[in-house]
């Protein structure tokens, strides 16, 4: 080390370097939740019985995966199709191609709100980052990953979907809580679950509730 | 035994060198403060006494470790019935709390110096404890590597100030299992890991000579190399190839006179963990069955073209490593260093062959080769076990030896016999095979002396 500083001086200044990064962890989110627009989400239902993992709910949201065809996008998927996503191995080739991946690092998502039923959808995913109209916000999605979906009764025709983490796809519970919540999931699970979200200026995202049936989880 | 001596012998030393230095401070040939900082240079040799106060050091990490878990999982199980600020005050005070204690104790009054030092390990568990609740209370779900990085990096700090070889230890420990995440998991190439790897081993690891720590850094870099080299193929076959000649690589590095000279533990480890690992994989290719996917070969070929500058890269600085220190060892003029030097060297033009020649041949030759080369290396680890008189090496060859016989055993003998004489010749053999081995295991160890 360059700098001559007791040992003392340094173990202070490395405690403080560790509390001040939790305290950045923390203002981030706060200011995410208490700046942002508030938007719901619609989750993807899924089983409910696989919703719960230990003690934090797995929030699969209908804008993790998005249908590339039906968004307007520059991502040139079109190209993909034949080269990666046929034949054997193709998964690993995709996860080969690093260009692809390091351009799908960040993706930026916008987002609308769609009348009347108030649940907000996709309109773009775009590597560069687009003009945000009123009425609209952008999301900043991670790690892209291109996969396929093939509908039931139609496996010949494969969907390209691109597939984002949000930071946002857990929610922790009270130990012990999981499986009463599990109950209560399960006897709703024609209802619909959504999850109210803060988005801040920069794209960043944090949960502010999750509502089954319009009511919300509490603890 | 062998070790025990060593340290009687340093203790001696160390108390022949301050008996003698009282003297040169009396008669003034060096100062109170240079008599200090020659202390200082020994004081991981003065500090760790053997038995009963390493049991002491290992009952207080043990306790940080037990003390941590508990913090953690008392803040979960309890969450719901404190406020928020309440949840991050507890996290924040008991963080720097333990932070302050460890430090007075083991490096400010130095009256408990394990206890302290177990105090300031509990410290980095705390911090990583804070990053996972902070992300509980906010529903922050991050990448998860990140996690385990950011933990690495706060302990990797520590350890540079206070050269505690656990935290050293455990700093490795969370750099090795965030790229193991990352690679195998995400399936994200991580060369941040070996720039990591080498910053830590120069200002942590050599300084403090922490054996542990250095044990697990050689392992984290093996598994670095194997999943890169496997992202980059997909085929265990040409990473598995790629591999042993890294491992010649690391085997002909721990042949260095700095390494055997200096840091004779060092040298030992980094031999003995690449020799494991060049069976391990050689074993794998002693079935003949691996050597019929041809199809393994035309996809790397083929459909990898992007990839062979990275593949090629890695390799190639294994393949140059090995050679300079082949040419090193023969030119020291001593006949098992030449020896050694021509078997890894064959190994390596082996691997080599195999890759460009693999899907040319019946499978057949290949698994002849490799099983002759599997024995060989077994007789070959013997021979070191002898020359070192080390009973790890001799017990590893053993035990590579006896797995060979017994799969082969399987393989080849499962089909041609009746069943029932299948097991009754499978544990006669093994009844047979035993106590031979362990006749001659005990004749060349009493021999060792």
């Amino acid at each position: 080390m360059g700098l001559k500083l007791s040992s003392k001086k340094q173990f202070a200044i490395i405690i403080f370097l560790q509390v001040l990064f939790l305290i950045m962890m923390i203002t981030t989110k706060m200011f995410t939740l208490e700046t942002g627009q508030s938007i719901f989400l619609k989750t993807i239902p899924v089983d409910p019985r696989s919703l719960f993992r230990g003690d934090y709910v797995i929030l699969n949201y209908e804008i993790s995966n998005i249908p590339l065809k039906e968004v307007s996008t520059d991502i040139k998927w079109q190209q993909l199709k034949n080269e990666e996503n046929n034949g054997p191995g193709s998964r690993r080739r995709f996860y080969n191609n690093y260009a692809l991946r390091k351009e799908l690092r960040r993706v930026y998502v916008k987002l609308k709100k769609e009348t009347p039923t108030g649940a907000w959808q996709v309109v773009s995913a775009t590597l560069a980052k687009p003009q945000v109209a009123a009425g609209e916000v952008m999301l900043i999605g991670k790690n892209g990953r291109i996969e396929t979906f093939y509908l039931p009764g139609k496996e010949n025709r494969a969907i390209l979907t691109l597939h984002l983490d949000y930071g946002i796809e857990s929610y922790f519970i009270p130990e012990g809580k999981g499986k009463i919540f599990e109950k209560y999931l399960y006897s709703n699970m024609s209802m619909e679950t959504k999850v109210e979200v803060a988005v801040d200026r920069f794209g960043g995202l944090g949960i502010l509730g999750v509502y089954v049936a319009d009511q919300k989880l509490e603890h | 035994m062998q070790k025990k001596e060593s340290h009687e012998n340093t203790i001696d030393k160390l108390k022949w060198l301050i008996q003698e230095m009282a003297l040169w401070k009396n008669e003034g040939i060096i100062s109170q403060q240079q008599s200090e900082e020659i202390l200082g240079r020994y004081e991981q040799e003065i500090v760790s006494q053997p038995n009963s106060s390493r049991l002491v050091a290992i009952i207080s990490i043990l306790g940080s470790i037990l003390v941590g878990l508990g913090v953690i999982l008392f803040l979960a199980a309890n969450w719901q019935g404190f406020s928020i600020p309440l949840k991050l005050g507890l996290i924040f005070g008991c963080l720097i709390m333990t932070y302050t204690l460890g430090y007075y104790f083991a490096y400010e009054k130095k009256n408990f110096i394990k206890t302290g030092k177990a105090l300031t390990f509990l410290g980095v568990i705390l911090f990583g404890s804070g990053l996972a609740l902070i992300g509980q209370i906010f529903n922050i779900n991050a990448h998860f590597p990140d996690g385990l990085l950011f933990w690495g990096i706060g302990s990797f700090l520590v350890a540079l100030t206070t050269k505690d070889k656990n935290i050293i230890a455990l700093t490795i420990l969370l750099f090795a299992a965030w790229n193991i995440t990352e690679q195998a998991r995400f399936y994200n190439l991580n060369y941040l890991f070996l720039g990591m790897m080498l910053v830590s081993l120069k200002m942590l690891i050599f300084p403090t000579k922490a054996r542990l720590a250095f044990l697990l850094a050689v392992l984290g870099l093996i598994i670095w190399v194997f999943l890169t080299l496997n992202l980059l193929t997909d085929s265990f076959m040409v990473s598995g190839s790629g591999l042993v000649i890294f491992l010649g690589a690391l085997y002909t590095l721990g042949r260095l006179p700095i390494l055997e000279k200096e840091r004779a533990g060092f040298s030992f480890l980094i031999r003995i963990v690449s020799l494991y690992r060049i069976m391990i994989i050689l074993y794998a290719f002693t079935f003949q069955n691996i050597h019929r996917s041809g199809d393994w070969y035309q996809l790397f070929w083929q459909q990898h073209s992007d990839f062979y500058w990275f593949y090629g890269s890695i390799v190639g600085v294994g393949l140059i490593i090995t050679l300079i220190n082949v040419i090193g060892l023969a030119k020291q003029k001593k006949l098992y260093l030449i020896r050694e030097s021509q078997v890894i060297l064959g190994l390596v033009i082996l691997m080599v062959t195999y890759l460009v020649t693999a899907s040319e041949i019946a499978s057949l030759i290949p698994t002849i080769i490799y099983n002759l080369g599997y024995l060989g290396l077994v007789l070959g680890i013997i021979a070191i076990g002898i020359r070192e008189k080390s009973q790890a090496f001799i017990n590893s060859a053993l035990f590579f030896f006896i797995v060979d016989i017994i799969t082969r055993y399987f393989d080849y003998f499962f089909k041609l016999l009746d069943r029932s004489f299948f097991f009754i010749g499978g544990g006669l053999l093994l009844l047979w095979g035993g106590l031979f081995l362990e006749k001659k295991r005990r004749k060349i160890i009493n021999e060792l002396g």
